[in-house]
């Protein structure tokens, strides 16, 4: 198990070294951080000045290089916006995804669930129907028009909750429904086909016979072992979702690592922007490799094959 | 039942009223900002938001006056230029930061200094350091600027760029620190800085000591919280729900559609900013470049409508453009060669000029898709074959001479001066000039050198009918800029398009 462990740690930190030098060429390729930073109306001296003052006159593989240095030296480097430790920025934009992302995951669980096991009860009737179509549906919409629709009709028209910011948990609500929402179909799938592979099994016939009958039988026999392969979704669900969100941050204005991501890019902020990466892509990674764990626990043909 | 449901939309509209009430009543304007104000410091970031915020928190020597658009002494009592290089200036006794201590010529020699210093690292410290060649104080109150040569926008300089810092303001620990100002800027204007979180929200009140004779001394409102919020839409939410009282930069669309909703107010106002597409009459992206033939650039003129442009993309205030600079910029004139769209007349002088059979374009362009898209249309539809390469940013490939068409603007810094716009894009030693103009280089360079403004007019309304001419520009458009306002807020947009947001007043 731990020699299972460290190959897969050492795989996930190779991904994300070499996911933060495809985004550092890519930056560089696409953009000019140094007339980025100047802004518009910048004079082109102003953005010569920067380009020197900050490097970026440095061939690239001697950026690249400088940065992971500083890096294997646990340093990230000072945002080139912000002129604070890019650490201090991820540290203060954490929380609010962390809240986000937390509450979202709440979302899909208390809508996905239900749900799945509502299908899977009743298979092939107008409730499993019903189920999936809302499932489809959930995955067809996208997050930025979900979100304005939220606004529109409970902050706006019915103004219930706030339109945006993060002051407090009620603003939470609505950008928690939309980020939580896209993640619905998967979980409730999965629950859905768990179940009904479960509700199969000799065991549950045994449960059966000794009377257990509707959601007594599902809460105390069949849903456990369902809900094992549903656990490590959601797992890879929160990872990605602790990348930050960068549609329903914008649109919420929740000041996150999405938004920093998203300003950083815009202005050309290299250490920031390659530092998310790192981050996003570590994070992603570290809970694939979490469930990977989860499963090879759960599974000991996973570990020892 | 009816009865229910009328009470249910009678509370749901006093629901969404009671907030614009509430900020009324508590004297707080609740503004929003679609990009991210990083620091309080306005020397160290150019966006409109930072202008916008210096405003509010920094007295400049000058002030450009948003009714006659000339400077006006702010945090200076007046000026006198002993010969043309020398300005002396002399400081009002009576202006205070908002640590309470008074301005004096040490602090303005030190804002000065630091700002052109390396070591300041201010954005600025190109644009001053053009012509700033020393500064001195002569006495408490009085500082002489040395320039460099006769400098005739210096006064708009002095308006905009010279904010004014305490003497030792940058200095932590005996180190040139520039972001020591970046959370709570020590300023001298109306508006003190409360609190910042960077990115998010930044809360200003009253300066209890600000003078009330100051030509910004209209400020009423007590409180301003600017909250930055990036999406347009969720801004308009914000308005129609009362949350917030005060956007700019609105995308017509989305201000029309609010303002038709009653529940929020659309106004439109002018702006400085132009657009344009500039022309490689040098060779210097290709030698055989085909636009080093006026005929060629004329003909690229008569094939685009403005008109169509401004009314069914751009709407709000914009209109078509016809010069090299904002109409209503001193030293501009639309008393020039105009090309109306007349694609015949286009294909007829690409004819002319030996390309009847168009030829192959690279058109590069970073901001206004929609408007690029309708441009590339207008130009395939007279036979030239247009890719449009549409980037972040042109100013690398731009500067670096390889571009034979792209689009820019410029807002000219707010400042209604033709000097504000043509030396950057006409004198040839900048690197974004791709018109190998030396006569108009000279003229142009030569009319921000003299302070005699009736030359300054002659000479710039002589380098725009020329440009019009030689069709080194296509001019596009000059641009909207609309604001979404709560019911019970007045704001009128002065004319030179920079937002004064103290100018807000309650109704």
């Amino acid at each position: 198990m731990l020699i299972y462990a460290l190959k897969r740690g050492a795989l996930a930190l190779l991904v994300a070294f070499t996911i933060s030098l495809v985004a550092f060429l890519l930056l560089n390729f696409a953009t000019d951080p140094a007339s980025l930073m100047a802004g518009d109306e910048a004079d082109i001296a102003d953005v010569e000045l920067i380009r020197k003052q900050f490097g970026f006159d440095r061939p690239l593989y001697v950026q690249y290089f400088s940065w992971l240095g500083s890096v294997f030296q646990g340093d990230f480097g000072d945002s080139l916006y912000w002129r604070s430790p890019v650490v201090d920025l991820v540290v203060r934009h954490f929380p609010v995804t962390l809240a986000l992302a937390g509450s979202s995951i709440l979302v899909t669980i208390l809508v996905a669930i239900p749900l799945g096991a509502a299908a899977a009860l009743n298979p092939n009737t107008l409730i499993d129907r019903i189920a999936l179509s809302l499932a489809v549906a959930a995955q067809a919409v996208p997050n930025f028009w979900l979100g304005v629709m939220a606004i529109m009709l409970l902050a706006v028209t019915f103004p219930i909750f706030p339109v945006s910011g993060a002051e407090t948990w009620w603003h939470f609500v609505l950008p928690a429904f939309v980020l939580g929402l896209s993640s619905v179909p998967s979980v409730m799938r999965l629950t859905r086909t768990g179940l009904l592979e479960v509700m199969a099994s000799d065991y549950i016939r045994t449960a059966r016979a000794k009377g257990y009958r509707g959601l007594g039988l599902l809460r105390r026999h069949a849903m456990r072992n369902a809900l094992l392969p549903v656990v490590s979704i959601l797992a890879v669900q929160l990872g990605e979702k602790l990348g930050g969100s960068l549609v329903t941050e914008s649109v919420f204005a929740i000041n996150g690592l999405g938004r920093l991501a998203i300003e950083s890019i815009i202005g050309g902020d290299v250490p920031t922007v390659q530092m998310l990466v790192f981050i996003f892509a570590l994070t992603f990674v570290l809970f694939t490799f979490l469930a990977d764990l989860l499963n090879a626990w759960l599974d000991p043909r996973i570990r020892l094959g | 039942m009816k009865l229910r449901w009328t009470l249910m939309a009678v509370a749901a509209t006093l629901a969404v009223a009671m907030p614009a009430q509430a900020q009324k009543a508590k004297d707080t304007l609740i503004a929003a900002f679609p990009r991210e104000v990083k620091t309080t410091d306005g020397l160290y970031s150019t966006i409109r938001e930072n202008d916008i915020l210096g405003l509010l928190v920094d007295d400049a020597l000058y002030y450009v006056d948003p009714e006659t658009q000339q400077p006006v002494p702010l945090a200076a009592q007046g000026h006198e230029f002993t010969d043309d290089k020398t300005l002396v200036v002399t400081l009002r006794p009576d202006v205070t930061f908002h640590d309470g201590s008074p301005l004096t010529a040490a602090d303005v020699v030190y804002s000065f200094r630091h700002i052109v210093s390396e070591a300041g690292e201010t954005r600025y410290a190109t644009r001053i350091g053009r012509w700033l060649e020393s500064i001195e104080a002569v006495d408490d109150t009085t500082v002489q600027f040395n320039m460099k040569h006769p400098y005739a926008m210096v006064l708009y300089d002095l308006s905009y760029y010279s904010k004014l810092r305490k003497l030792g303001a940058y200095e932590v620990d005996g180190v040139i620190t520039p972001n020591a100002q970046q959370n709570q800027v020590n300023g001298t204007g109306p508006y003190r800085v409360v609190d910042f979180q960077p990115g998010q929200r930044i809360e200003l009140a009253l300066h209890d000591g600000y003078r009330q004779d100051s030509p910004k001394a209209m400020a009423s409102i007590q409180n301003i919280v600017i909250r930055m919020i990036p999406d347009f839409s969720t801004q308009a939410a914000e308005v129609m729900s009362g949350g917030v009282q005060w956007t700019f930069n609105v995308p017509t669309d989305i201000a029309e559609n609010v303002g038709r909703t009653g529940r929020a107010q659309f106004v439109a106002g002018p702006s400085m900013r132009v657009g344009y597409i500039a022309l490689d009459a040098m060779g210097r992206s290709d030698p055989n470049a085909p636009t080093r033939d006026v005929r060629v650039r004329q003909a690229m003129n008569y094939a685009i409508n403005r008109e169509d442009i401004v009314s069914n993309i751009t709407g709000g205030t914009a209109r078509p453009l016809w010069t090299a600079c904002q109409p209503i910029q001193f030293g501009c004139t639309e008393d020039v060669r105009t090309y109306d769209y007349d694609p015949e007349k286009a294909k007829a002088l690409l004819a002319e000029a030996g390309y009847a059979e168009g030829f192959d374009l690279e058109y590069w362009a970073a901001r206004d898709r929609p408007i690029q898209e309708a441009i590339v249309n207008y130009w395939q539809a007279v036979g030239i074959n247009v890719s449009l390469r549409y980037v972040k940013s042109v100013s690398k490939p731009r500067n670096a001479g390889e571009l034979t068409a792209f689009y820019g603007s410029s807002g000219s810094f707010s400042i209604p001066d033709a000097g504000a716009i043509m030396p950057d894009r006409f004198i040839l030693d900048v690197a974004r000039v791709y018109t190998g103009d030396q006569e108009l280089s000279d003229l142009v360079a030569s009319a921000n050198a003299t302070y005699d403004a009736a030359v300054r007019e002659a000479r710039f309304h002589q380098a725009v009918k020329h440009i019009a001419e030689q069709a080194y520009w296509v001019p596009v458009q000059k641009y909207t800029q609309n604001f979404m306002l709560s019911n019970d807020l007045v704001y009128v947009q002065p004319e030179d398009g920079m937002p004064r947001l103290f100018m807000a007043k309650w109704k």
